[in-house]
């Protein structure tokens, strides 16, 4: 009675979430494979700020650098490279190689290809959010199961820890560390799941609250299975369908405040590329460079609302489910 | 009830005084201190001693605490080290601003919900339902900064509508009256808008599927029998059950009403809590941090409150 059982069909909602979901996640990890190195600079002066689309013809130099120009061409031993308007003669001795590229998605602020950075970056973004989701639930989880299934004092400490980690603006909080410690991406992965199980763990709790008093749990125990047998063999599995939805909205959530504070500068820290600090490097040329902005923006939308999509879907499993009994 | 208020409200303190305590004690151990703001070279090392006596830091960190607390008690919250003024002065100046902005995109952000959510009722998975379906749950999905940007694009940059940042503009701060409200309208309109939309989708979605799950039940069935029209069962009888619990979801936004759209405020320079938080956070002007999120806890303390409260007064059914 729940997704993972296999002839429950699942809604559509929740199978276009999941297939936008995997295909996010395949490209993150196998993009970065195929396009150019997020960080390199070919030629500022010539690549910066280029809309999608453009091609650029690039001479690689004997030094190991590299110019680029509108357009190339060889003449009594040089090589003559125009650039926004103006013609530069490089000795043909010096040229190693000559090649066109074309920038899919255009070029930022310093030439570096766009495309390149949205892929590389999408793994930092899917991996951060990813991961602070991973740490909410242990803890979340944990936390709930020992609440609900223990009770007692345990139930009653824990759950004032809860309602007092809720009541901390979590914003300020997360604002502050940031600007206290300069973040890496391990401690902002833990910063963001620290600060969020409290809702997964009341959620468990709730759940086992209910789920303990169902004859299946009495029968567990009338045939001498342990307390940890029965939590994680009986307890939790009943209560997969609420934590994934609760989860899959908070992969979101998550995904969003770390747009969020890489876009405010508090994230994660350039040059490592992410979603989020991609725009605010395009924020300065918003007017002029469209691309620069709005491409991370869809595409946090984009994760986001498949993250929804997956929520709703399991969340009309659930209800499927409590139809049924 | 009376007992109830008082009980909620020794918690709340409770509450306010322990994430005072740990927001101070994050504060007070995290690496470099008021002294290490003074970055010019020349500054003398006595100068920098008087400095950190001024401000009170050569004291141990225990006596350090009681003397904040103490001060805290009784509405003092210290002095900001970039500001140079009291806490208490530089909140008190910027909270009306963030009020004035959040308290009306939160407005928009009902009235929108509520309205889009009926349009949607009028026929569940109609194609009109569809569209605003997905409507919402792309502005849901958006991140704010997105959303503001794009607005900025393009009704300031593209179109030259309104103006793209600041809460008045040169003229506007120098004139009274009409033209000065005028010019802080303009100003209103698009970070509003901004609050607005990122929200409207979380209300629709909720109102949506409650108004689908209430429009079923008996009562509404028993009005329909009576011969209530359809539009009246659903806007009369259901639509104030379904807008119950928003009432707990608003009292969760109390705490954004006063600590403002932080993003928001950025993007659009508004000269709120949120840019004032935002400069103390890159500036570390720690007694400023430290007093926003204590107003900040009280806010969300007082919203839970108030939430409770107002939820049981709507709802009789509900025993505090």
């Amino acid at each position: 009675m729940s997704v993972f059982v296999r002839s429950a069909r699942w809604p559509r909602r929740l199978r276009v979430g999941a297939c936008l979901l995997a295909a996010l996640a395949i490209v993150a990890v196998c993009g970065p494979w195929f396009t150019a190195d997020p960080s390199a600079i070919v030629d500022p002066r010539a690549t910066a700020l280029l809309p999608p689309g453009s091609q650029r013809v690039v001479l690689e130099l004997r030094d190991g650098t590299g110019v680029a120009g509108e357009a190339a061409r060889q003449a009594e031993g040089f090589w003559v490279l125009s650039r926004r308007g103006a013609e530069e003669k490089i000795p043909a001795a010096d040229v190693t190689a000559v090649s066109t590229r074309r920038f899919w998605l255009g070029t930022d602020t310093v030439g570096r290809d766009v495309l390149a950075r949205l892929l590389s970056g999408a793994r930092v973004s899917l991996a951060v959010g990813g991961l602070a989701l991973a740490v909410a639930l242990i803890l979340g989880v944990g936390a709930g199961l020992a609440s609900g299934w223990t009770g007692g004092i345990a139930d009653a400490v824990l759950m004032r820890i809860v309602d007092a980690l809720l009541a901390v603006p979590m914003l300020f909080l997360l604002l502050f560390l940031a600007a206290v410690f300069r973040p890496s991406l391990a401690a902002l992965i833990a910063v963001l799941g620290f600060s969020s199980w409290m809702g997964v763990a009341r959620l468990v709790r709730g759940q086992v609250l209910s789920l303990k008093e169902r004859e299946f749990v009495l029968a567990a125990r009338a045939i001498g299975a342990s307390p940890w047998r029965i939590a994680f063999v009986h307890l939790l599995p009943n209560a997969l369908t609420p934590v994934a939805q609760d989860g899959a909205l908070r992969l979101g959530d998550l995904i969003l405040v770390e747009a969020s504070l890489s876009f405010l500068g508090l994230g994660v820290q350039p040059p490592t590329p992410s979603w989020g600090n991609m725009v605010a490097d395009g924020q300065a040329v918003l007017a002029n460079a469209w691309w620069l902005s709005f491409l991370p923006v869809a595409l946090v939308a984009l994760t986001v609302i498949a993250a929804a999509l997956v929520a709703d879907g399991l969340q009309e499993i659930a209800r499927r489910d409590a139809a049924v009994r | 009830m009376m007992r109830w208020a008082l009980r909620r409200i020794g918690v709340g303190l409770v509450l306010v005084w322990l994430v005072a305590t740990v927001t101070f004690a994050l504060v007070s151990l995290a690496p470099g201190d008021a002294a290490s703001r003074l970055t010019d070279p020349r500054i003398p090392p006595a100068a920098r001693e008087r400095w950190r006596r001024d401000f009170g830091l050569d004291r141990p960190l225990p006596a350090r605490y009681a003397s904040w607390l103490g001060s805290a008690v009784t509405g003092d919250l210290g002095t900001s080290w970039y500001h140079k003024r009291k806490v208490t002065a530089v909140i008190g100046e910027v909270l009306p601003n963030t009020l004035l902005l959040t308290s009306l995109g939160l407005a928009l952000e009902l009235a929108g919900g509520i309205a889009l959510a009926l349009v949607q009722l009028r026929r569940p998975h109609g194609t009109g339902d569809r569209w605003i379906t997905l409507a919402t749950l792309t502005a849901f999905a958006l991140p704010t900064f997105g959303v503001a940007l794009g607005l900025i694009g393009l009704f300031s940059y593209r179109l030259g509508l309104f103006p793209p940042s600041h809460m008045l503009s040169l003229e506007g701060e120098m004139a009274h009256g009409w033209t000065r409200f005028a010019d802080l309208v303009k100003h209103l309109v698009l970070p509003v808008t901004a609050i607005g939309v990122t929200g409207v989708g979380a209300v629709t979605r909720y109102l949506r599927g409650s108004l689908l799950d209430e429009r079923l039940e008996h009562y509404v069935l028993a009005a329909r029998a009576r011969g209530c029209s359809a539009r009246r069962a659903l806007i009369v009888h259901a639509l104030p059950n379904a807008l119950l619990p928003l009432i707990t979801m608003m009292g969760m936004s109390l705490p954004f009403l006063v600590s403002g759209s932080l993003i928001i405020e950025v993007v659009f320079s508004w000269p709120g809590m949120g840019q004032v938080m935002y400069g103390a956070a890159l500036g570390r002007d720690l007694p400023l941090l430290l007093g926003g999120t204590i107003v900040a806890t009280v806010a969300v303390v007082v919203g839970n409150l108030l939430a409770d409260a107002a939820y049981a007064i709507a709802d009789p059914r509900v025993r505090l």
